[in-house]
């Protein structure tokens, strides 16, 4: 079913839905609402599981998604595909969104605290084979972090999910901030090490 | 490297900015450090291949098939607004001239107004190309591009080869109504490649530009300087 009508004639859909996400923001650039919803199928999932684990409530998770996505939108001319794919570029701009709502306690308060489990029952099921793909390759991440010492996936995770600054975290740790970041290198590294195999880092 | 010496010392410094995990100050000079430094620049990235993993750890959860309902029916409204907006008359520069700024603060000569539209799909969002400092007042050796995208009563404002703040001081972002800079209590950093994407909060209409001054870090209630970046908008 059509939500909406695109905006200009352009590719047929099924074309649309075949084509690479580097190929669909060359359409996005141009107006063709079709390449939006295709790119907004393909990582509004991943997308609003990280919004929601950083900002820890549905409806916060729900308004940086559709600002992250409106942002692309918007100004879909200055996603540069040499530096990164674009799930990628998506989810930087949904991590960064996510953070300024943390750092404005729109949702302080609440963070970590799933509301009424909902957690558990948005999470989702796979219907498609990418959705099966992803869902193994968060599980391979999830294993790779879990196998760092506590005291790097622990700093990692403060960082990126809890939005602290490296001083926050040593004060929360009582450590010193030399050894904060210390962790937080030997942890990147042993993360890249764990997953340069699988192809998901690049090896440079 | 010999021509680096510090990079050395730099690699705990850059995992913590791939984290966002320096403030605000420390995040600029470094960053100002990494656009200097190739050493830490390729660290930087390196590491950055590895926070790139992070999103795709956690649990998957659907997405709400109202929020898809939503961003889609915004994303076409903006299409239908753009295609109503027209070229807008903007307005002249003297305000810079009055307050008196020259030397480094002078702004390059002329409004470099271009209210481009967007390609023909995506329908006529006005671009307002923003008056910039010269680059001598960025301490750098060329000036930045601003653009301020706007649609309907909303905007979004786009810079390129935008310096780290000087250290201390982030951008602050500043709507002005009637001649008077209102703070919006955005306050930003560029990337690492000096890109910034800004959106606007609140609504435009009624304002007469969008302006950016670089303020001590948790941002000031009002300008303390003239406008680094000015995008000025239709009378």
């Amino acid at each position: 079913m059509t939500l909406l009508p695109t905006h200009r004639e352009g590719p047929s859909r099924a074309g649309v839905r075949e084509l690479a996400d580097e190929e669909l923001m060359g359409l996005v650039r141009e107006g063709e609402m079709a390449a939006f919803e295709v790119i907004y199928d393909r990582h509004s999932r991943v997308a609003f599981s990280l919004a929601y684990r950083i900002c820890g409530t549905r409806s916060s998770a729900e308004d940086v998604v559709q600002e992250a996505f409106l942002a692309l939108w918007r100004s879909g001319a200055r996603y540069d595909r040499t530096r990164g794919s674009v799930r990628t570029w998506v989810l930087g701009i949904v991590h960064n969104r996510a953070i300024d709502a943390l750092r404005r306690n729109v949702v302080h308060d609440r963070r970590r605290a799933s509301d009424d489990g909902i957690a558990e029952r948005l999470e989702a099921p796979e219907r498609t084979d990418a959705e099966v793909a992803q869902r193994d390759e968060a599980r391979e991440i999830r294993v790779a972090l879990q196998a760092l010492p506590e005291e790097q996936s622990r700093v990692i995770e403060l960082a990126y999910y809890g939005g602290f600054t490296h001083t926050e975290i040593a004060e929360m740790l009582n450590a010193p901030v030399g050894t904060i970041k210390g962790r937080m290198r030997l942890g990147l590294e042993k993360l890249r090490g764990a997953l340069e195999g699988s192809g998901m880092v690049t090896a440079r | 490297m010999s021509g680096h010496p510090e990079h050395t010392a730099r690699s705990d410094d850059a995992a913590a900015y791939v984290l966002g995990a320096l403030d605000g100050a420390e995040a600029a000079e470094f960053g100002a450090h990494v656009r200097s430094c190739p050493i830490c620049a390729a660290e930087v990235a390196r590491l950055s291949s590895a926070v790139a993993v992070l999103p795709l750890a956690v649990t998957q959860l659907s997405a709400p098939t109202s929020l898809r309902r939503r961003v889609l029916k915004e994303a076409a409204s903006d299409a239908r607004d753009g295609q109503r907006t027209r070229m807008r008359a903007l307005r002249s520069w003297p305000r810079f001239a009055q307050a008196g700024l020259s030397g480094a603060f002078a702004l390059a000569a002329g409004i470099l107004i271009g209210a481009l539209l967007l390609a023909a799909g995506r329908g006529p969002s006005t671009v307002i190309r923003a008056t910039v400092a010269s680059a001598a007042a960025w301490h750098a050796t060329a000036e930045p591009v601003a653009e301020l995208e706007r649609y309907g009563n909303r905007g979004q404002l786009i810079v390129t080869r935008l310096p780290a703040a000087p250290a201390g001081k982030v951008y602050e972002l500043w709507i002005e109504r009637d001649g008077v800079a209102h703070a919006t209590n955005v306050l930003f950093e560029p990337t690492s490649s000096g890109a910034a994407a800004v959106d606007v909060p609140g609504d435009l209409n009624g304002a007469s530009a969008v302006l950016v001054t670089a303020e001590r870090v948790g941002g000031a209630k009002v300008p303390t300087m003239a406008p680094l970046i000015d995008a000025p908008l239709a009378a």
